[in-house]
């Protein structure tokens, strides 16, 4: 039996931090254009880095930060280790959004993408919201309820999806499809601080929620008997978490695996305690987007490979590795 | 200081179309071990659960140290009793010593500087406990390795780490040999001794209510069908409580004992 060392907090936030630091040094300094940032203030290498590839950095990391975390929060939540962030019904809602946006060539109207960003803000809250009203009218927030009816909406919208791709000229389907392998092209600073709005506040409240989730662990009995307000905090979290993931995959698209991946790999590391996995989650999964997109950006170089397929390149054989070496993620046997 | 630990009056819940609890009146002196008991399936987790806060959509009225529970929050009750339930899952990959710390929470402010690891006074009242409940042995494994009465018996002293004033239990020796159900009775009676402790329990375990309890509620089918001294409630009505012939008899030295034999169904 291995034990705990008290000193593990430390440790893991430190190596966390450590990790982001490096993802952001690399990812500044690799790109498809050869630029050392060292070069100088204000030459055009660094007005380069500055416009063009750090607010694409900066934009990975919050996005990793937020899905990571908020994969976490879920997986503990509904005490469900397959939950990802894109098991609740949001980012499907989001996609649908977009598509439809794409189809009626909406995604100009404010500019590049910015047209786009708010028709698929709007379907990811109009999926939440048709959750919230199916299990208020089931009065039921339970954990099978809220995840039977996420996924229902998931394959509803989908099948819409589908639908219109088959009504969508050649072009506008390739536009969908590649928006639909999560991407972050052609980013900017304005886009960039148009996301922080939206997910700061689920990144702020699921760091006080680790208390919580870990009596919850114990059991819904035990939790409540502790003075959790069960439906409070799942309304609560699936409201934040909904709001930030909406809004990530209005910009980005839908990027895979890393909301179920980043707390798995944490977990499976030792990491039980909720009240340290939900930073750690969100250290780690700044660094391991920003590191995903910096291969996404060079590995078919002039080419940009959507990072979505990166993701799930790199984090498959990783998890499969670690499950196989390290032991179970099976979180919830008795 | 308040005497009734619990009145409830005319305490009614339905599943659906099915009865649960039906028309119950009484009370809970505080400061007393009070057995709840019954035939499987006559409404006693139920009742417990109401009493202790945790089941809401009955009819009647409960009060919670002279309070109706309705102006009892979650949190407020988290910090005046604790509770044992019968049958949880729990999460791998704690250790013990995490489980039992999980206590301390409800009664905590939860501030950053003791989140990730616990202050010194802390580790010093989880370290009581467990050697109270003769668990620090285990407090290093991890809980889903443990057998199933080990488990019970560190969600236990979870639960005495949050409050050991008022405590409601849930079958707390479900799984337990019969030399750990000893220990156990022996030990609740210890604590409610030293901290005039109020302690409901829901038990099977009619020869620890005959000797380690002051007052024990039988339910029958979802009623109250009599309460007050165990030996007098149980010689009276524990036949048609249980379906069994029950013959009850007292040794200086061994205390109450009980014999069964089955009767013919009815």
């Amino acid at each position: 039996m291995m034990q705990r060392s008290p000193r593990q907090p430390i440790l893991v936030l430190t190596g966390g931090v450590i990790f982001l630091l490096a993802a952001l040094a690399l990812g500044l300094s690799v790109g498809t254009t050869k630029i050392v940032p060292l070069g100088g203030l204000f030459d055009d290498a660094s007005r380069w880095i500055f416009h063009i590839r750090a607010p694409r950095v900066f934009l990975a990391a919050l996005l990793g930060a937020t899905l990571a975390m908020s994969g976490a929060a879920l997986q503990g939540l509904l005490r469900n280790p397959l939950v990802s962030p894109y098991t609740i019904g949001v980012s499907s809602g989001s996609s649908l959004g977009a598509v439809i946006a794409l189809r009626f060539g909406m995604e100009g109207i404010f500019g590049s993408l910015l047209g786009l960003f708010p028709m698929a803000l709007a379907g990811g809250m109009f999926s939440m919201l048709l959750l919230f009203a199916l299990s208020r009218r089931s009065r039921q927030w339970t954990g099978t309820t809220l995840l039977l009816s996420g996924i229902t909406i998931s394959f509803f919208c989908s099948a819409m999806i589908m639908f219109i791709q088959y009504t969508a000229t050649y072009q506008e389907s390739f536009k969908m499809v590649r928006w639909l392998m999560g991407t972050m092209d052609f980013i900017t600073w304005e886009q960039t601080a148009l996301l922080l709005p939206f997910v700061l506040p689920a990144l702020i409240y699921l760091n006080m929620v680790g208390d919580h989730l870990n009596l919850l662990t114990l059991g819904e009995d035990t939790a409540r008997s502790s003075g959790v307000s069960l439906s409070r905090l799942t309304i609560l979290i699936y409201l934040f978490v909904s709001i930030a993931v909406a809004a990530t995959v209005a910009l980005a698209g839908p990027i895979a695996f890393v909301g179920l991946i980043v707390p798995h790999i944490l977990r499976i590391s030792g990491v039980i305690s909720h009240r340290l996995l939900l930073p750690a989650s969100m250290l780690f999964g700044a660094g391991f987007l920003i590191f995903a997109d910096t291969v996404a950006r060079v590995i078919l170089a002039p080419q940009q490979v959507p990072v979505g397929v990166i993701t799930s390149l790199i984090g498959g054989p990783f998890f499969l590795f670690l499950l196989v070496h390290r032991g179970t993620t099976d979180t919830h046997s008795s | 200081m308040v005497k009734t630990l619990l009145h409830f009056t005319n305490l009614s819940l339905a599943a659906g179309d099915v009865p649960l609890l039906r028309d119950l009146t009484g009370s809970i002196p505080r400061g007393k071990m009070v057995a709840i008991a019954g035939a499987s399936g006559a409404g006693k987790t139920t009742l417990l659960r109401c009493l202790s806060g945790l089941n809401g959509g009955f009819t009647g009225s409960i009060n919670f140290l002279d309070q109706p529970m309705e102006q009892w929050s979650a949190r407020r009750m988290a910090s005046h009793r604790s509770y044992l339930p019968q049958n949880e899952q729990v999460s791998a990959g704690w250790s013990c010593l995490d489980v039992v710390q999980l206590g301390l929470v409800p009664i905590r402010d939860s501030s950053l500087r003791n989140a990730l690891t616990p202050a010194a006074g802390d580790l010093a009242l989880i370290e009581e406990v467990l050697a109270l409940t003769g668990l620090s042995v285990f407090s290093h494994r991890l809980f889903h390795t443990l057998s199933g009465g080990e488990k019970r018996r560190i969600l236990f002293a979870r639960a005495l780490l949050q409050n050991r004033d008022i405590m409601f239990l849930d079958e707390p020796t479900a799984f337990f040999d019969p030399g750990q159900a000893l220990r156990f009775w022996n030990l609740l009676s210890e604590i409610h001794t030293k901290s005039q402790s109020s302690i409901v329990v829901v038990t099977h375990d009619l020869q620890a209510i005959l000797n380690s309890f002051q007052e024990v509620l039988l339910l029958h089918r979802g009623s109250l069908m009599a309460t007050g001294d165990p030996k007098k409630v149980l010689t009276e009505h524990g036949e048609k409580a249980f379906g069994v012939s029950l013959s009850i008899g007292e040794d200086p030295s061994w205390g109450c004992f009980i014999k069964t034999r089955g009767n013919r169904h009815p």
